[in-house]
């Protein structure tokens, strides 16, 4: 049964870093807590939901969700993120809040808080070897989270756009001076860090067959959230890791400890990696202010 | 002459539609359930379930001659919420009774509050067995409680299917942990041990690969499903991917067609138990079906068919003599085998409804299949 | 620091003068319990003020000590006849502790961290209110709370908890009030408006950030013990994220940084959805709508320093930090 377990935390863990993926790429590289970041995506993997149940093809519907997604947070960005950026902390965060809040009720508004079958003709085949079951999406999953961490670290360090980003992270106004269009960048990491969220929701969505409004703030902010926290702020593949380790962590508990306690367990064993290792597992090296 | 003719015509017109305006009073009650929120889909049928009713009712002539007519309270399912809505009805002195509320922490948070004005409180759904020991003489249910239900979802399991070893999954509310209980105690009556039991967050969670996996490895037969119908569904797909065997067997929350849709073929040969059969093909219920499927483009479920039998269970209660809310209360006891489209209605002394069956249904061929069982 | 009274009347007294009035004109228990509860919410929207808008510190978990001073308040009486006093003043005690242990485990925590650790914290209370079925009663919560008493003297009826209600509420402002105008009140201030010149001043910074979690949540604490012996019924499906959230946004609405403000935004949360069908039907996207315009437009709420009060109704000549005209000087946003 560990081995079951452990291939269990391993597939959840994967999802939640596809999910983290798209998270980081605001929270890790510009340091705003993106509270509205699942509900966002969320919005876009309803609309590939629509397009679906539209009979329109698969890729046009996962596309179509990507690029709602995309356009969707370059106007929050907009109107509700910029004219804010520079007013302290509380403030942005609470905006954030604030979208959040009605990104989700739009969904409920529309599609209410039921479950609805999501079905994109990906059909998993379930492997069995000895007493382990797992399936084959599990592994694409896994992968795909690993070429995408991969691919993006590749991108910030090799092309000028990654470089203009990076340089944004560490200070807005200098990066400015530099003649870098520091609005524009922004823009588009928030769009793209939509779009990789609907991705990643979309595949969420394939592997438990079902869609519902939850998988934005529950299932992905929150989740995504707790995987930076763990590998460290600032680091994509912090959050992959961080991402691998929560999955395993609430594969355990769920099976060794209790389902009922799961989620106190979970957050109490964040709580205290949070006091050890305030910097998480694979810290950046970027100055923090206290 | 024409003109005096006219005089009295339109005189009399005017003096007859007065006359009809104040003898058509009203009978004014209140429907709490959750409107808005998660549970929103239940808080509408069964207003939509008594819509059906007051209409027929009042297009029939209504209650001794009055007209239905209903306010609606949103409690979100929430309890705190539950005592506001309550609080407002209560301080109405209009209002002769309570359909509702839907969830069982609701209809307890509020009881004593309606208590403390006389109001009969009459729910379609509140299955939690201790409501009706907690000694409120204004308040009864139309619906068996989870004592019965689950006591027949085990005897299912265990009489009917023969099944030896099982487990328990159970959704961590109210609602789940009153039918984990009564399971336990079941199976201790049966004498069967219980291998597992363990629970899971319901419209939170989506991955029951734990629950499966430690279900698996303990060789269960039979796995008792308490819980709604998402869950369930999810939990059916979950157990066929990662190669559970054990046959799944669920309360009535699972009765909803939405559970096939969202499992797919992974719900073939579950079982579940209701409380209204939305394929029920004896005439009165046949028709109340046509009737709702036809008005509001979706299956009545136990909701909208219990609060449908209220109304009418009021009606029959009012003409009998029960016009204010004491003489109400009174009345509705005194009813005596109300055939109602769930069943036969008549109530205990302590307000339950003790003697309905709970019917079994089957998934086969996709869809959910009526089985009359044989061996209980 | 003067404080211009411009008519040379004090606000606050007059205020309580006319509410107490209110329950002889409002008859309805239905009203009566609205504004019964707007009271009480209102203390702990203070309490949040305390921490968010005086001190800077983002606190995503209040409803959190709502529940542990409802719920000890609640057994204590319940299970071991406890007087009232004693459990209410218990709980605030609490809640005091708790909210110590809170800040010492996010003393040194950056600002991200620390409101995380809030949600986990309440998450965590939530559900230990939910199982822990032998004391808390599990998801059916604990209902037939007795009404609390002082000498004998029974509050039972809305009437008489309005008044207790109101009381409370003015003790707890004036409290709150000292507070903030204290050496303490300036080193909460110090935290939020630059924690590392106010280390170099001699703040310990961690220090007084236990300090105020401590002193926030024993209001948070007592209202939690008022509430649930008015309400006679404590329920865990209350004390969530979304409702701490909401609390939260009744400090920021009047305004962070302003007491009345906080009464204020309370009372307007608390009745609106009572008054407004649709405002009750749609009011998380009116709360989310609510957060992004006026942190755009108004971040500091309505009675806030330079919140839409001051600006747009001109009632900026009857708050404390008025200043004649030509002494104002710019304050950075």
């Amino acid at each position: 049964m560990f081995l079951q377990y452990l291939i269990n935390g391993l597939s959840i863990g994967s999802v939640y870093a596809l999910i983290a993926i798209g998270y980081n790429m605001v929270y890790g590289i510009l340091e705003l807590l993106n509270f509205a970041h699942g509900d966002v995506y969320a919005v876009g993997c309803f609309i590939t939901l629509a397009l679906i149940v539209a009979k329109q093809h698969l890729v046009v519907a996962i596309l179509g969700g990507m690029a709602t997604g995309f356009v969707l947070n370059l106007a929050v960005e907009r109107f509700a993120y910029r004219p804010v950026r520079f007013s302290g902390r509380v403030t942005p965060t609470i905006s954030a809040v604030g979208i959040a809040y009605i990104m989700r009720n739009i969904i409920m508004r529309i599609w209410g808080p039921e479950t609805y079958p999501f079905d994109i003709g990906i059909k998993t085949t379930y492997i069995t070897v000895g007493h382990v079951v797992f399936g084959t999406l599990q592994i694409y999953i896994f992968f795909i989270a690993l070429a995408l961490m991969l691919a993006i670290t590749f991108l910030l360090k090799r092309t000028k756009t990654g470089q203009a980003v990076l340089a944004i992270s560490q200070s807005i106004p200098t990066a400015a001076l530099m003649g870098i269009p520091v609005n524009r960048i922004i823009a588009f990491v928030y769009g793209a860090g939509a779009a990789l969220g609907v991705a990643g929701g979309v595949l969420f969505c394939v592997y438990y067959e079902s869609i519902f409004v939850g998988i934005g703030f529950m299932l992905g902010t929150m989740k995504a959230w707790m995987a930076s926290i763990l590998g460290g702020i600032g680091s994509l593949r912090g959050a992959v890791i961080g991402a691998i380790v929560l999955g395993l962590v609430e594969s355990f508990v769920s099976g060794y400890v209790s389902t009922v306690y799961r989620d106190a367990f979970v957050w109490g064993f964040l709580i205290l990696f949070v006091l050890i290792r305030p910097k998480g597992l694979f810290p950046a090296q970027i100055a923090e202010k206290v | 002459m024409k003109k005096g003719i006219m005089l009295i015509v339109t005189a009399v017109l005017v003096l007859g539609s007065v006359v009809a305006a104040s003898a058509g009073e009203r009978i004014l009650f209140a429907i709490a359930g959750p409107m808005t929120g998660d549970s929103a889909a239940q808080g509408i049928q069964m207003r939509n379930g008594a819509t059906i009713a007051v209409d027929e009712i009042n297009a029939a002539g209504g209650v001794n001659g009055k007209k239905l007519e209903f306010i609606v309270g949103d409690d979100i399912a929430n309890p705190n919420q539950a005592t506001v809505v309550a609080q407002k009805f209560a301080s109405d002195n209009e209002i002769l009774f309570i359909l509702g509320h839907n969830n069982s922490g609701c209809s307890i948070s509020a009881l004593p509050i309606y208590e403390k004005a006389g109001l009969p409180v009459i729910s379609p759904t509140n299955t939690n067995p201790t409501i009706t020991s907690l000694g409120y003489k204004n308040y009864m249910r139309v619906i068996v409680d989870d004592d019965a239900i689950v006591g027949q979802q085990v005897l299912l399991a265990v009489k009917e299917l023969d099944f030896k070893k099982p487990v328990v999954i159970w959704e961590n509310t109210d609602y789940g942990k009153g039918m984990r209980e009564v399971a336990y105690k079941r199976l201790k009556e049966l004498n069967i041990p219980i291998l597992a039991d363990e629970s899971y967050v319901p419209g939170v969670d989506r991955d029951y690969s734990a629950q499966v996996t430690k279900f698996k490895g303990l060789g269960a037969d039979v796995a008792l499903f308490m819980g709604e119908y998402t869950a369930g569904a999810l939990f059916a797909k979950q157990a066929k991917n990662l190669g559970l065997t054990a046959q799944i067997v669920c309360g009535s929350g699972c009765s909803n067609p939405k559970l096939i849709e969202i499992a797919g073929p992974a719900a073939e040969g579950l079982w579940a138990l209701t409380t209204f059969d939305p394929n029920d093909e004896r005439p009165a219920q046949a028709a109340f079906i046509k009737k709702y499927t036809s008005r509001y483009k979706d299956a009545p479920g136990e909701w909208a068919a219990h609060s449908y039998d209220i109304i009418y269970l009021v009606k029959k209660a009012y003409e009998m003599g029960g016009t204010n809310r004491a003489s109400l209360i009174q009345k509705l006891h005194a009813v005596k085998a109300f055939p109602g489209i769930t069943g036969t209605i008549q109530f205990d002394e302590k307000g339950d409804v003790s003697g309905k069956k709970v019917m079994v249904l089957v998934v086969k061929g996709g869809k959910f299949n009526t089985y009359v069982p044989k061996k209980y | 620091m003067e404080k211009p009274r411009r008519f040379g009347i004090p606000l606050g007294p007059i205020m309580v003068a006319v509410a107490c009035l209110i329950p002889l004109v409002v008859r309805n228990d239905y009203y009566l319990r609205v504004l019964v509860m707007a009271l009480l919410y209102s203390i702990v929207a203070l309490s949040i003020n305390l921490i968010v808008g005086i001190s800077g510190q983002l606190d995503f978990g209040r409803s959190a000590f709502i529940g542990l001073g409802a719920f000890w308040s609640a057994i204590l009486m319940q299970r071991f006849g406890a007087p009232f006093w004693i459990a209410f003043l218990t709980a605030g005690l609490f809640c005091t502790g708790v909210g110590a242990g809170l800040g010492l485990l996010c003393r040194k925590s950056t600002f991200d961290y620390l409101t995380l650790i809030t949600i986990g914290f309440n998450e965590i209370c939530r559900l230990i209110f939910l199982n822990w079925q032998d004391v808390t009663g599990g998801a059916m919560g604990l209902r037939r709370v007795p009404a609390p008493g002082l000498f004998g003297y029974v509050f039972d009826t809305h009437v008489r908890y309005f008044y207790f209600a109101l009381a409370l509420l003015a003790i707890c402002y004036v409290v709150i009030q000292r507070i903030i105008k204290s050496k303490l009140g300036r080193a909460f201030e110090a935290l939020r408006d630059d924690p590392i010149a106010a280390a170099y001043a001699g703040i310990p910074v961690p220090t007084y950030k236990v300090i105020n979690f401590a002193v926030a949540s024993f209001f948070t604490g007592i209202a939690g013990s008022a509430m649930v012996h008015y309400t006679q019924y404590a329920s865990p499906y209350n004390y969530t994220m979304d409702e701490s959230i909401y609390i939260l946004q009744m400090a920021i609405l009047g305004g962070l940084g302003s007491l009345p403000g906080s009464i204020l935004g309370t009372a307007i949360l608390v009745i609106a959805p009572e008054i407004s069908r649709t405002f009750y039907q749609y009011r998380l996207i009116f709360v989310g709508l609510m957060m992004v315009t006026m942190m755009i437009w108004a971040p500091n709420g309505i009675l806030g320093k330079h919140g839409i009060g001051e600006r747009v109704i001109g009632l900026g000549r009857f708050l404390p930090w008025a200043k004649p005209p030509a002494l104002e000087g710019g304050e950075p946003r």
